[in-house]
């Protein structure tokens, strides 16, 4: 029978290799915004320098630290053995972001690799730091003011409540109507308390597992996708390339099956406007002004998708502006009914022994 | 380039590699007054678009030239050595130079300006926290230890050591104030190392970009590159900070292809950048809410739950 020791050693270490193989599994699948994009960068830059990415993309992995390093001597292994960069990714999973996979693809489809991972770069969001920055500060200050509000109510409904009501048997009072309502406060939010666990437990689940991150992301990020397929498509316009083929082609490389549906949809022939306005990728009047007789396409597509990520990016700085004010005014009202509650109690009683 | 007489780093032909040795930059200097005297009509408007204090830099880079004084510039490179890479990276007359100069000067240092922002929130929390913990240690705290003496009551664990810590607040807020402006420049410098790197680095990689695009031998590029961002001696044999892997094979190629290359791992090192302060823009203010939140938490807490055994005890 092993000593306890070697038993606790043991489990201890069966405990960390376990840890650091989910943790490894969990941060080698996806490659952050700035990562994924430094692949794109340099595989353009290796396609208009005419140089082998592979070169790039191995010395790269040498200044990458953790999971990415990894992917990044494998894709320029697959490289070195004659793959596209497009091949590379497809089979390095999380090597890149699905929405610079698409770019890389529709690039090497067109043949315009260097052009598209300019626009594709150049129109994302998600590599600039404010979003990011206003958005997870919002989903900061909202998870620490409900883990406070959370510890203050929970110790005060279980241990501060209950004396308070031992309190009141004992002077055989009748309860003031300040507690009444305190307490019907504290039974209405105790009954959803389940909400902000389900809320953490979700996020966990999502945090880990791509899969499912992938699936409760999509919604909310078609808006910026379609506005970087009109980016797309207004650089294979530039480049020369029939629209009906490059929106096929776009369709085939797109990996959110709704918006490649929409794609799918738009019909071979007309304005581009109309056609793009019949799959629901532009508003009417957007495809009017695209179908103007002195318009130029790419520009006016160019022109869609930087007014699209503007408004998108206006939505989300003032819903994680207003959000934290909000909560926390909520959370502020909740905590000054309780201690008036318990002040306007002892006030109560102590009035009451005089 | 076409004109080899013209070229910038042409003196060196034939010469040793750089080993650090000052007389290169001397060199590129007098090359470069030489060159752009010219110029200095058009760097002094440049500085007058600039704040304040981003121009003597540029003034003194103007002042050298109009001079032709190489000691001068010499003394003006010490403190703004990338305005002289457009000059060090163009020829004569080349109509290039003013887009390169109005690049050069537009790359502001706003990473500085958002570190103080980042040193300015956490440290004005900290100071309400620690406003608010004298406070309560000079006023609450003595009501309630005085009423908790007059009743001689046992005190919870919680009570003793929130009470405990009011002498110690009061006789040690001078040093505490001290602790915590040396945390405050710790994490500052925290924050410019683990950012700073990436921004020196993104910063050399486009420098070097720019001298090997004008064919200047790559050692001597990398070796003035590397004043930019008062780096050591570096190796391209053995890359380190701020010359990366990526760099130092990008140098393998010709000096256009090179310089292509070089642009983008630039950009990649200007992301990574990007991302690092992002990091620590959203996570700190959080974090110290919570901190603040709980001391205070724990405080009323502390107090409070002994008035209300008190209260039953009476009862």
């Amino acid at each position: 029978m092993p000593k306890p020791t070697s038993m606790t050693d043991s489990l201890l270490s069966r405990l960390r290799r376990f840890l650091r193989r989910e943790w490894r599994r969990a941060a080698a699948t996806w490659a952050t915004r700035a990562e994924s994009a430094a692949v794109l960068r340099l595989v353009a830059a290796a396609a208009a320098a005419g140089v082998p990415a592979a070169t790039m993309i191995d010395a790269w992995a040498e200044d990458s630290r953790g999971g990415q390093g990894t992917r990044l001597e494998k894709a320029a292994r697959l490289l070195r053995q004659g793959a596209t960069a497009t091949g590379a990714v497809a089979a390095v999973p999380g090597l890149v972001q699905d929405d610079h996979a698409v770019a890389l693809a529709f690039g090497e489809r067109i043949s315009l690799v260097g052009p598209v991972v300019r626009a594709a770069l150049a129109g994302d969001d998600l590599l600039d730091p404010t979003v990011r920055r206003t958005f997870r500060a919002a989903v900061g200050y909202l998870t620490v003011v409900l883990l406070l509000f959370l510890t203050v109510a929970g110790y005060m409904a279980l241990r501060i409540n209950p004396m308070l009501l031992q309190i009141l048997e004992s002077f055989g009072s009748v309860r003031p109507a300040t507690l009444d309502r305190w307490f019907w406060i504290i039974n209405a939010v105790a009954g959803f308390l389940w909400i902000p666990f389900a809320v953490a437990a979700a996020a966990a689940v999502i945090s880990f597992s791509p899969v499912i991150r992938r699936i409760v992301i999509r919604p909310w990020s078609r808006p910026r996708r379609i506005a970087a397929a009109l980016d797309l498509l207004a650089v294979a316009e530039t480049g020369g390339q029939p629209s009906s083929q490059s929106v096929t082609m776009l369709a085939e490389c797109q990996v959110d099956p709704r918006l490649a549906a929409m794609l799918a949809r738009v019909p071979g022939s007309g304005p581009l406007g109309k056609r793009l306005a019949a799959a629901g990728l532009v508003a009417p009047a957007e495809a009017a002004e695209m179908d103007a007789p002195d318009a130029a396409h790419a520009l006016v597509l160019h022109q869609i998708a930087a007014d699209r990520r503007l408004r998108s990016r206006r939505r989300v700085t003032a819903v994680s502006e207003a959000i934290v004010p909000a909560v926390i005014m909520v959370m502020g009202l909740l905590v000054l009914l309780q201690a008036l509650t318990v002040f306007s109690f002892l006030t109560d009683i102590i009035d009451g022994q005089v | 380039m076409s004109d080899p007489a013209n070229r910038p780093g042409d003196a060196a032909a034939g010469k040793p590699a750089a080993t650090g040795s000052p007389t290169i930059l001397e060199r590129y200097l007098a090359e470069a007054v030489a060159r752009h005297r010219d110029e200095a009509a058009f760097i002094r408007l440049v500085a007058a678009e600039l704040p304040p204090r981003e121009q003597p830099p540029w003034l003194a880079v103007a002042d050298a030239l109009a001079t032709g004084d190489v000691h001068r510039g010499l003394a003006a490179a010490t403190t703004g050595i990338a305005c002289w890479i457009p000059l060090f990276a163009s020829p004569r007359a080349d109509p290039r130079l003013p887009t390169r100069l109005l690049q050069t000067a537009a790359r502001r240092p706003h990473v500085a300006e958002a570190r103080w922002l980042l040193l300015a929130y956490p440290l004005a929390i900290s100071v309400l926290a620690l406003g608010l913990l004298g406070f309560l240690s000079a006023t609450v705290m003595t009501a309630f230890e005085a009423l908790f003496q007059q009743f001689g009551m046992e005190l919870p664990l919680a009570t003793r050591a929130a009470l405990a810590i009011r002498p110690f607040i009061a006789s040690i807020w001078e040093p505490l104030f001290v602790v915590a402006g040396l945390v405050g420049l710790t994490w500052w410098l925290a924050v410019r190392w683990s950012a700073g790197s990436s921004v020196s680095t993104a910063s050399f990689t486009r420098t070097l970009a720019r001298l090997v695009a004008a064919e200047i031998p790559t050692d001597e590029a990398v070796l003035l590159a590397g004043r930019v961002v008062a780096a050591p001696a570096l190796d391209r044999a053995r890359p380190r900070r701020p010359l990366s892997f990526a760099a130092a094979a990008a140098l393998d190629f010709a000096p256009r292809t090179a310089a292509i290359l070089l642009d983008a791992v630039a950009d990649c090192h200007d992301d990574r950048a990007r991302g690092s302060l992002s990091l620590s823009q959203w996570f700190v203010g959080p974090v110290l809410l919570g901190v603040v939140g709980l001391l205070v938490g724990f405080i009323t807490v502390a107090l409070f739950f002994p008035l209300l055994n008190l209260v039953g005890a009476l009862s």
